[in-house]
């Protein structure tokens, strides 16, 4: 609420003028009983003009009395001595009275209202006193003023009232001054008439030409009259700005707490479809198709999606182009008599069963970094529809929405990085456990067996202990050194001696290993094996990569199963490969079987021995040698084939001879 | 049908694992039965549940593991009472396995002394 109070004025500048007959208030010998009331602006107190109406008064040897506060009324005898007029003597004479507003105001007041018969004995007897004198009187009177100032708007009104009713019985000229600052609000407009009719005359508070200027009075009336027009407007203009201010501010909001990208979306297209007053509204993510130009469509407003379904996503043609290129906003009242419009391929114009679109708004959506997000477009039947207005707000919508677009990659990106670190954890977590398991299990073996030789005093068991202790701790010992490979493989610190190998020799003995183990659970091995196949390698490793490959297949194949071994040349290349008739391997899975640390089921059952590292190795020494490995399965229980392509040349990036 | 129960069933995939706990378990005084996962043992139970006193259990095996084995052992009134030994490599498994039934957890390598005092407690 805007202060009301009675401002000082500035009076002390105002140059002296001449006394009343060019004074906008009339004369008291003419108009005995006037009830005036004096508006002032900015300007400050009009001093002044009420000091010429005091003065009048008292040049005339009538009585003036001023009701005003202290520093009006050092204002006003500073405009009276100006004048000429001697005030001490006018005091003493009694033809000067200066009274404090807020004294005698509230030496009538009762319970916060200006009592009748208080006000009679308090302001009536004094007027009445000078009228038995046969004398006139001119009174200034600022305590309606100050109740209006306090708000106190009834009271002053009915102050205002006493005063008219005052002079029913005396004869008087009443001045009264409001500040126009206590009337900036639309709602004192009611208030500002009823003081206005409790007047017998208004004096506004701009420069006002004397009452002869008839025609200078209606320049400055047609003058005001404009000003007030250009102000209405202007003010309506402001509430629209802010209105659409706090529209975008409600839905930039909403956008901001939106991490998950389709709502944020969609309620971006619903707002600028609805502030814009279109009819259907899209927004299209900028995903562009290298091969095609297309864009994948996200997020529809006012229009179901089956509309844009069977059109397919808009390629980026002239029209298009401005706003997936980032370049500018596309605002037409009719799309149709664009020039740009009607010239691509395959429809040259919507397609059949478009949206009917006339009014066309299209703005791009820009991020942070200046990449295109997308583009937001509106559409209505009609034509002429999109002001700048509503193209202002949607590029504000659109500048708000980039934010929210940017903020949700972000957390999206630290989501996913989040997410795989903790899978990467979980991984390495669940390997660890795994080691520690596998590394017990020959162990629980290897001491079983030491407490059996203990109590075998007989010594029937002794070769059966020996046996599996061996055994378990050659498996343990196979087990460590694959697990310091895969760490030489990681850090890359794997180094082989390449000498001429002979390949075939290499799976013969590789076999003659795996087939106690493949024997002890009823699978059959067949190769198929040139005599042999020279090329070059480490002998020791190639033997570890066969190895590897056959007891994976040993271990992956039921008792009573086939494994077969196969090695040929063709293309340059050898061809080496295991197959079975095990249990497969499911497509889900097939990707991961040479990731380290990946056994198809060892989360779940560890129904399968071992640290799921043999095929890890084997791609990796496949590599070391230049070649590749890969996997074949028709998924779970169909059996698998691995295969390893060596090259027969010294290094495989040298060009084949 | 009138022997006595004094015989300890020892479900391991692993055969090593498996014939030595055999052994050591034979040298005590007490007869064994074997079992390579859960649906083998559920086989043994099948025809010699009256003379086993104590099932000692693996739970990492494949084709039934200790897990499937102990519900269905627990769903058959025939075979639940008989008392359980968890045997894992993992610790922690082995921990969390000990349910109603399951007298001890042990963790591989095993402790033989309290493997024997354990087994002496029930058969």
């Amino acid at each position: 609420m805007s202060p009301r109070g009675i401002r000082s004025g500035k009076l002390a500048q105002h140059e002296a003028a001449p006394l009343p007959h060019e004074a906008c208030v009339p004369a008291p010998a003419e108009h005995p009983r006037q009830h005036i009331v004096q508006f002032y602006g900015p300007g400050g107190f009009p001093a002044d003009a009420v000091g010429r109406f005091l003065g009048a008064a008292m040049g005339a040897g009538d009585v003036a009395i001023a009701i005003a506060t202290p520093e009006h009324r050092e204002q006003i005898e500073r405009a009276l001595a100006t004048f000429g007029l001697d005030i001490a003597t006018a005091r003493a004479q009694g033809r000067y009275l200066a009274l404090d507003a807020a004294e005698t105001l509230s030496s009538f007041m009762l319970d916060g209202k200006p009592d009748p018969q208080r006000f009679e004995a308090s302001v009536g007897h004094r007027i009445a006193a000078a009228n038995a004198d046969g004398r006139q009187v001119h009174a200034f009177g600022e305590m309606v003023a100050l109740l209006w100032g306090e708000q106190r708007d009834d009271a002053a009104l009915r102050l205002e009232e006493l005063w008219n009713g005052l002079a029913r019985t005396a004869s008087f000229a009443l001045l009264c001054a409001y500040p126009l600052a206590g009337f900036d609000r639309e709602a004192d407009g009611a208030p500002f008439a009823r003081i206005c009719q409790a007047h017998s005359g208004v004096v506004p508070a701009e420069s006002y030409p004397g009452p002869d200027a008839h025609d200078q009075r209606l320049r400055v009336i047609a003058e005001l009259q404009q000003k007030a027009q250009a102000l209405e407007a202007e003010v309506a203009q402001r509430e629209q700005a802010e209105q659409e201010l706090r529209t975008v501010h409600e839905v930039a909001r909403k956008l901001s707490t939106q991490l998950e990208l389709q709502p944020l979306l969609q309620t971006l297209t619903d707002a600028a479809t609805r502030l814009a007053g279109a009819a259907y509204g899209a927004f299209f993510y900028n995903a562009p198709d290298a091969a095609q130009g297309h864009y994948l469509l996200l997020t529809l407003s006012g229009a179901p999606r089956e509309a844009f379904e069977a059109l397919g996503t808009p390629r980026n043609t002239a029209l298009f182009e401005p706003t997936f290129s980032g370049r500018s906003v596309v605002r037409l009242a009719d799309v149709k008599r664009d020039p740009r419009f009607g010239r691509s391929a395959p429809w040259f114009g919507m397609p059949p069963g478009h949206l009917p679109v006339t009014s066309y708004l299209a703005v791009p959506v820009i991020g942070r970094g200046g990449q295109v997000e997308g583009g937001l477009f509106l559409g209505h039947p009609r034509p002429g529809v999109f002001t700048e207005a509503s193209e202002r707000i949607v590029v504000r919508l659109a500048a708000q929405a980039a934010i929210a677009i940017d903020n949700a990659r972000l957390y999206e990106r630290e989501r996913q990085a989040r997410a795989h670190a903790e899978a990467a954890s979980r991984a390495k977590d669940e390997f660890l456990s795994l080691l520690s398991h596998e590394l017990r299990t020959p162990l629980a073996s290897v001491l079983g067996w030491a407490a059996v030789l203990r109590s075998d005093v007989s010594g029937e068991r002794t070769a059966q202990a020996v046996e599996a202790i061996e055994r378990c701790g050659r498996a343990q010992a196979r087990l460590i050194d694959d697990l310091l490979d895969v760490s030489r493989m990681v850090s890359g610190r794997m180094h082989l001696e390449l000498r001429p190998v002979d390949l075939a020799a290499v799976l013969r003995s590789a076999l003659d290993t795996a087939r106690p183990a493949a024997a002890a659970r009823s699978i059959r091995i067949e190769a198929d094996l040139p005599p042999s196949l020279e090329l070059p390698g480490d002998a020791e490793r190639l033997e570890q990569m066969a190895g590897n490959l056959l007891s994976n297949a040993v271990k992956f194949t039921p008792p009573g199963g086939h494994i077969e071994l196969r090695l040929e040349q063709r293309d340059g290349l050898a061809h080496l490969a295991v197959s079975d008739d095990g249990r497969g391997i499911s497509p889900e899975f097939l990707p991961f079987v040479f990731e380290r640390f990946q056994q198809a089921d060892h989360a779940h059952t560890r129904s399968t021995r071992g640290l799921g590292l043999g095929l890890t190795i084997v791609r990796h020494l496949a590599e070391l040698h230049g070649g590749s490995a890969a996997v074949q399965s028709d998924g779970e229980g169909k059996g698998a084939t691995f295969s390893v392509t060596l090259p027969l040349g010294p290094r495989a990036s040298d060009p084949p001879r | 049908m009138n022997e006595k129960r004094e015989c300890v069933l020892i479900v391991e995939d692993d055969p090593d694992i498996r014939s030595a706990l055999s052994a050591l378990i034979a040298s005590a005084g007490y007869p064994t039965l074997e079992a390579e996962h859960g649906r083998e043992a559920l086989d043994q139970l099948s025809s010699e549940r009256s003379r086993v006193c104590l099932i000692l259990l693996d739970l990492f095996m494949p084709d039934m593991d200790g897990w499937a084995f102990r519900a269905e052992q627990s769903s058959d009134p025939e075979i639940a009472g008989i008392p359980v030994v968890v045997v894992s490599a993992d610790a922690e498994a082995a921990r969390r396995a000990v349910t109603p039934g399951v007298v001890a957890a042990m963790t591989k390598p095993v402790d033989f002394e309290r493997l024997l005092r354990i087994i002496g407690q029930h058969c």
